[in-house]
């Protein structure tokens, strides 16, 4: 039993799609973006971003010792995402196109830059070490569903601002998968290309398959810190990507819409655009947001609410409307630990992400909103993506999945025929069905003879048994032994030891409130 | 006339302006009466209304029952009305609640959390000098020597910026300011493990409860020096 399917197109299937706006609607607000660059001063303090942004034409205005207030020309805005690529491709350590920044396909990795984590083994939250770095990237190089790697912790504690260097080694040597990075200033980016490019095998092949990405925020609202877009020439200029976006408190550095946040927003991260596509006409870019909310009442960030969802997928349909790959954070939770709020809001998050398609999507791992990193978090994304993922492989129509032939034979068989047994259940079932790791399945006696395990243990298992089984791909020990050095030459010896002995004296009762 | 002190606190806690405003000049009008002592009067309106209101708005704040905005609606009322008492209480030579200087500290440009502490402080009844983002050990140094100040309020958004704040209050130690000034410290990484690593002499986790904290230590060491000064 067959049906006629080969004109209808059904085959081709339409994927799961989140769509918020109309066209009309995407016009108005990238045209609003646009009246925001061309009246609303952008505070820039960079002086090679200066230099270009003037020589293009743009009226610039004083302001304060900080920058000065630079306002676009239409032709130049329109001009700039034109020359900048429509897709980007990131590789791994190994030089294998991995991350296709294009169409709608989205990809998923940790966040960065938690000041504190749980640790797996004592239960301890605690400051990262190094070590703790490196363990995070063996875990983002074990799980299938994480993407490409960003530090999820920071090592400010022992190295202070040096430590963007090293939290770079850590996750080089751990991961072959591509790598998102933090830097503080120029010296950092050009060791941290460096080490880049002695693993790439030279600058050229670097350039040609780049695996890492340097992340910069927008200090919202419409101010560029000048550190970002000194780093953004020198990065411009040596032909290596760029991702720049808003890191936005919607109701406090942007407006409490999240229509008018999102505006702002895009401005924010096109304003960066036009800077890179000075410097270096074609330089890679990708057009990145933070779409944060003002808890209003307890002044906290907050990731799990509703409106970051829709912020999320507002933002990444104008990113599609221009034809810009886009990145922005995803799979965050408010919560403190790996609960029922951080398996909802996480899954949640995922979801909305897929289905708008944004490309890259950095959060895994991340409780309390970036405060607190979690490998069990990571576990916990893992686990989510792999659901979102076969949700949006959607449903093709044709003969094969209508399966009319096999119902047919049910139908026509003995009366207690069943579909478990069918060549075409086995053919297929491992395929169509997607398996759980750490979400339990099973009924009542088997989960209480396993022990009652709750998520968060079965995540902990997960975490603790990668950590204890899985060792990456070395890299070869000539190269391991020169990134060792530039990791340590970037720091300053002398300034950590004077700031670790040297101490003030407790005068008084110490006041927590 | 004497005015209901309950109904001005209460236009605070409304955010009504114009009555707080209204009832502020109806008592001030008062000191026309020379039975009345002036500064007293402005006294008993700054604690019994203005503050009595913001008492209630802090209270309610830190219950989870109102938000930022309407805290910082009735803040502003509060200053309003407290630019029609400060002639007087200056002119005094009254001292505010407690003098604070509060800024973010050198290398974080994120100002938008400490902003927010300023307000409530201010509308607390302390004198509150904002000197932004971005702010060295020598400019905090500057403006506490310049204000009199007692308190210090060092904030960071960054994980890299907080050993900032250690560098800092090692600064003002060898400067001898905290004889005389007590430190806070806050944002978003910061936690009281941190705090007191660093000698800080308190540590709030919000806005909400920063004012109490900030009263805390303003008492804390106004009984300390007036220790000294009895020893002395």
């Amino acid at each position: 039993m067959a049906m006629d399917l080969r004109w209808a197109g059904l085959d081709q299937q339409l994927s799961p799609r989140l769509t918020v706006l109309s066209n009309d609607q995407k016009k108005v607000m990238i045209n609003a973006a646009f009246e925001v660059l061309t009246r609303a001063g952008n505070r820039v303090g960079s002086k090679p971003a200066l230099e270009v942004l003037r020589k293009a034409g743009c009226r610039i205005e004083p302001c304060d010792e900080d920058g000065e207030k630079v306002y676009f020309p239409q032709r130049l805005i329109e001009e700039c995402i034109r020359s900048a690529p429509k897709r980007f491709v990131m590789y791994d350590r190994n030089g294998e196109p991995k991350l296709y920044c294009e169409g709608r396909n989205s990809y998923f990795s940790p966040t960065s830059a938690c000041p504190k984590m749980w640790d797996p083994y004592t239960g301890e939250r605690r400051a990262w070490k190094k070590e703790d770095i490196g363990n995070a990237a063996r875990i983002t190089d074990y799980l299938p569903n994480l993407d490409a790697m960003f530090a999820l912790g920071s090592l400010a504690d022992d190295y202070g601002f040096d430590c963007f260097v090293h939290e770079v080694h850590a996750m080089m040597i751990n991961t072959e998968k591509p790598i998102i990075y933090l830097s503080n200033d120029v010296p950092d980016t050009k060791a941290i290309c460096e080490m880049a490019a002695l693993i790439a095998g030279g600058w050229d092949r670097l350039r040609e398959r780049p695996f890492l990405l340097q992340y910069d925020e927008v200090l919202s609202p419409l101010k560029h810190k000048n550190h970002a877009f000194d780093k953004f020439c020198y990065l411009a200029e040596e032909g290596l990507p760029i991702r720049y976006g808003a890191f936005t408190m919607s109701g406090a550095s942007s407006p409490v819409t999240i229509q008018g946040a999102v505006v702002q927003s895009l401005a924010e991260a096109l304003v960066g655009l036009i800077v890179s596509q000075l410097v270096r006409p074609g330089v890679p870019y990708v057009m990145a947001i933070l779409p944060g909310i003002m808890d209003l009442k307890f002044g906290i960030l907050s990731s799990g609410a509703p409106e970051y969802h829709l912020f999320h997928s507002l933002y990444t349909e104008l990113c599609h409307e221009l034809e810009l790959p886009v990145m922005a954070t995803a799979g965050i939770t408010d919560s403190k630990i790996v609960d029922a709020q951080a398996g909802a809001e996480t899954l949640w998050s995922y979801l909305c992400a897929a289905l708008s398609g944004c490309h890259m999507n950095i959060g895994a791992g991340s409780l309390e909103s970036h405060l607190i990193g979690s490998f069990e978090h990571l576990v916990l994304s893992n686990e989510c993506i792999g659901a979102v993922r076969r949700f949006m492989k959607g449903a093709p129509v044709n003969d094969h999945t209508l399966a009319l032939d096999v119902i047919q034979a049910v139908g026509d068989g003995l009366p207690n025929k069943i579909f478990v047994d069918q060549e075409h259940t086995m053919n297929c079932y491992l395929e169509e069905q997607w398996q759980p790791e750490v979400f339990n399945r099973n009924n009542f006696q088997s989960w209480t003879n396993k022990g009652q395990k709750t998520t968060h243990d079965w995540c902990n298992d997960k975490v603790r048994w990668i950590l204890e089984n899985h060792t990456p791909k070395q890299l070869p020990d000539e190269i391991l032994k020169q990134l060792e050095e530039i990791a340590q030459g970037a720091t300053d010896e002398a300034t950590l030891a004077v700031s670790k002995t040297k101490k003030a004296k407790r005068r008084r009762k110490f006041r927590a409130a | 006339m004497t005015i209901e002190f309950e109904t001005l606190a209460q236009a605070i806690v409304d955010g009504d302006a114009d009555t707080a405003l209204a009832l502020v000049q109806d008592g001030l009008g008062d000191q026309k009466n020379p039975d009345l002592d002036e500064l007293a009067n402005a006294k008993e309106i700054l604690n019994k209304g203005l503050i009595g209101g913001m008492d209630i708005i802090s209270e309610l704040w830190i219950q989870e029952k109102i938000f930022i905005p309407e805290v910082l609606i009735s803040a502003k009322v509060m200053h309003g009305c407290m630019d029609h008492l400060r002639p007087i209480l200056e002119a005094s030579n009254e001292p505010p609640r407690g003098i604070c200087v509060i800024g973010t500290v050198k290398g974080d440009l994120h100002d938008i959390g400490q902003n927010i502490v300023g307000m409530m402080l201010k509308g607390n009844g302390f004198e509150v000098h904002n000197i932004g983002p971005n702010s060295s050990p020598e400019k905090f140094a500057d403006k506490v020597r310049e204000t009199g100040a007692n308190l210090i309020g060092l904030s960071a958004l960054l994980t890299t910026t907080m050993p900032m704040q250690r560098e800092s209050i090692k600064y003002f130690e060898e400067e001898g300011l905290l004889e005389t000034a007590a430190v806070m410290v806050g944002g978003a990484p910061v936690t009281a493990d941190w705090a007191e690593k660093i000698d800080s002499d308190g540590y709030a986790p919000d806005a909400a409860t920063t004012v109490g904290l900030a009263k805390q230590l303003v008492d804390d060491l106004a009984e300390e020096l007036g220790q000294v000064a009895a020893t002395n």
